[in-house]
């Protein structure tokens, strides 16, 4: 039997009423920050410290898979985005396909690590990590998962210390032509900004600086963010998804001074990592050093590390197994959402298990 | 930066009935629409060099007036024999460096006992070969002096 017309206008009506007092219950959440969402829930370990940097192991009771895999973190946000929510963490699918996972995270730097420099990350703490890792996972070898700067390091890791038995290398995002990069960069590589010029009374370069480098790429984004929100306040399940991953986005961490003052001369004028020959603690770091296989992760839609900034990488390596994966995603969508569990989680398995034996 | 916010969930278990998802808003269009026509041509606008050496500029400016103010207040506070911010400054710097050496320090003895530890296991497990540690020396916390 079909509803009268009168009886539809009222069902409408009441529906509309509900979803307005979602929207009320929603917006005061947001507006007095009482809404916090769960991140980065899934049970870790640290297994090993040093300064700020810390290296965690995820627990699992599904590990089948050897070698364990350690991911590599930026220095530059935070690392929960690849375990942002249950259901939608890139560890937890990484877990839930057998893999023993690694994550190194270098924490919040303050006023002591303003003195943190290129050197420290890739010859003091990854090595260090690294040899943790393996002791820990009780293996001989591991494999390497580097995420935006994060894979910077990691390929100056395992191009500067041949020792460490890396058995494949997968980088995302991963910038190694800076001279594609745009925004704020743009204004360091003109020499019209200077990393002076930003830091501020702890030596660092402030999180807020490094937060409106990024949102200056995409100025429109933060208006139409809101309509979307404004749009669909309704739902718990898009406000939470949304809380998580604005929180994320504003919650940058501070780049310390003395490596801001490197990745600007170094990295971004004088554009070494291009040449392939990378100038570290007096001695020269060779990306043709890099003999294991790798895989290049590049996302097509990304505006901070467009795939033209990545993709000189699997020229520059010294590895006969180079696999170059375009994702068709955003840079935040490579590792987190939608994209990431449809796309880029599962290939990167696929690649890993193809290169297991 | 918010693509991953745009692909947020948008299934589950609201607490709003599956049945009762609205359609999309009436204005939503029109927000699509100034979507479309102002955002390629602003994404295209950050990324000229006019753009850069704007932002720069207006950086540099904020940056120098900010350090002016600072002084004129340090100077004055300074008369009156009190401390300003700039004081309080120096001396968190200094106790950054501090701790900063402090860190140093007891790594590089971390670094020692686990070389020894190494050392005093190789016979059992002479076959390993693992990551070495190698010493590295790095700069200090920033001396304010």
């Amino acid at each position: 039997m079909e509803a009268s017309p009168s009886t539809d206008r009222l069902e409408g009506i009441r529906q509309e009423a509900q979803r307005s007092l979602f929207r009320a219950r929603h917006g005061i959440q947001l507006i007095t920050g009482t809404r916090e969402p769960v991140v980065g829930a899934t049970p870790k370990d640290v297994v090993w410290r040093r300064g700020k940097a810390q290296l965690s192991r995820y627990r699992s009771d599904k590990r089948t898979r050897r070698p364990p895999l350690v991911i590599v973190w930026s220095v530059i946000s935070r690392a929960y985005i690849l375990d942002l929510r249950p259901g939608q963490s890139f560890v937890g699918q990484l877990l839930d396909a057998g893999i023993d996972v690694f994550m190194i995270d270098w924490g919040v730097p303050d006023a002591v690590d303003s003195g943190n420099n290129l050197e420290l990350y890739v010859d003091n703490y990854l090595p260090r990590a690294l040899e943790r890792a393996l002791e820990v996972a009780d293996s001989d070898e591991l494999d390497i998962l580097g995420y935006c700067a994060g894979g910077v390091l990691s390929c100056l890791a395992v191009a500067g210390h041949p020792e460490t038995p890396v058995k494949n290398l997968a980088v995302m995002a991963t910038p190694i032509d800076l001279g594609h990069i745009e925004g704020m960069i743009k204004s360091f590589r003109r020499g019209a900004l200077e990393v002076d010029d930003l830091i501020d009374e702890t030596g660092n370069i402030p999180a807020d600086a490094v937060y409106r480098g990024f949102a200056s790429l995409r100025p429109t984004t933060d208006i139409f963010k809101y309509a979307t929100l404004w749009e669909r306040l309704w739902s718990d399940e898009f406000v939470e998804g949304y809380t998580a991953m604005a929180g994320w986005i504003r919650d940058q961490t501070p780049l310390p001074g003395a490596l801001a003052r490197q990745m600007v001369d170094l990295l971004l004028r004088r554009n070494v990592l291009v040449t392939g020959e990378i100038p570290i603690a007096g001695r020269t770091v060779r990306l043709a050093d890099i003999t294991c296989p790798l895989l290049n992760v590049m996302a097509e839609d990304d505006h901070m590390v467009p795939p033209a900034a990545s993709e000189v990488l699997s020229k520059l390596v010294g590895s006969t197994d180079v696999t170059e994966l375009r994702i068709p995603a955003g840079h935040v969508g490579l590792a987190a959402g939608r994209d990431a569990k449809r796309n880029t989680v599962p290939r990167i398995l696929e690649w890993l298990n193809a290169h297991s034996s | 930066m918010t693509d991953g916010a745009q692909h947020a969930p948008r299934n589950g278990s609201s607490t709003m009935p599956e049945t009762n998802r609205p359609g999309r808003a009436w204005w939503r269009p029109l927000v699509d629409e100034i979507d479309r026509r102002v955002t390629p041509p602003a994404n295209k606008l950050v990324r000229t060099n006019i753009f850069a050496d704007t932002v720069a500029t207006a950086t540099r400016l904020e940056v120098r007036l900010r350090r002016r103010v600072q002084r004129q207040s340090t100077w004055l506070l300074h008369q009156y024999n009190l401390p300003a911010a700039e004081d309080i400054r120096k001396v968190r710097a200094q106790l950054a460096a501090v701790e900063a050496r402090l860190r140093d320090v007891s790594e590089h003895l971390e670094d020692q006992q686990h070389e020894a530890r190494k050392q005093a296991s190789r016979p059992a497990r002479s076959t390993t070969t693992k990551a070495t540690t190698k010493p590295t020396t790095k700069p200090q916390a920033n001396d304010p002096s």
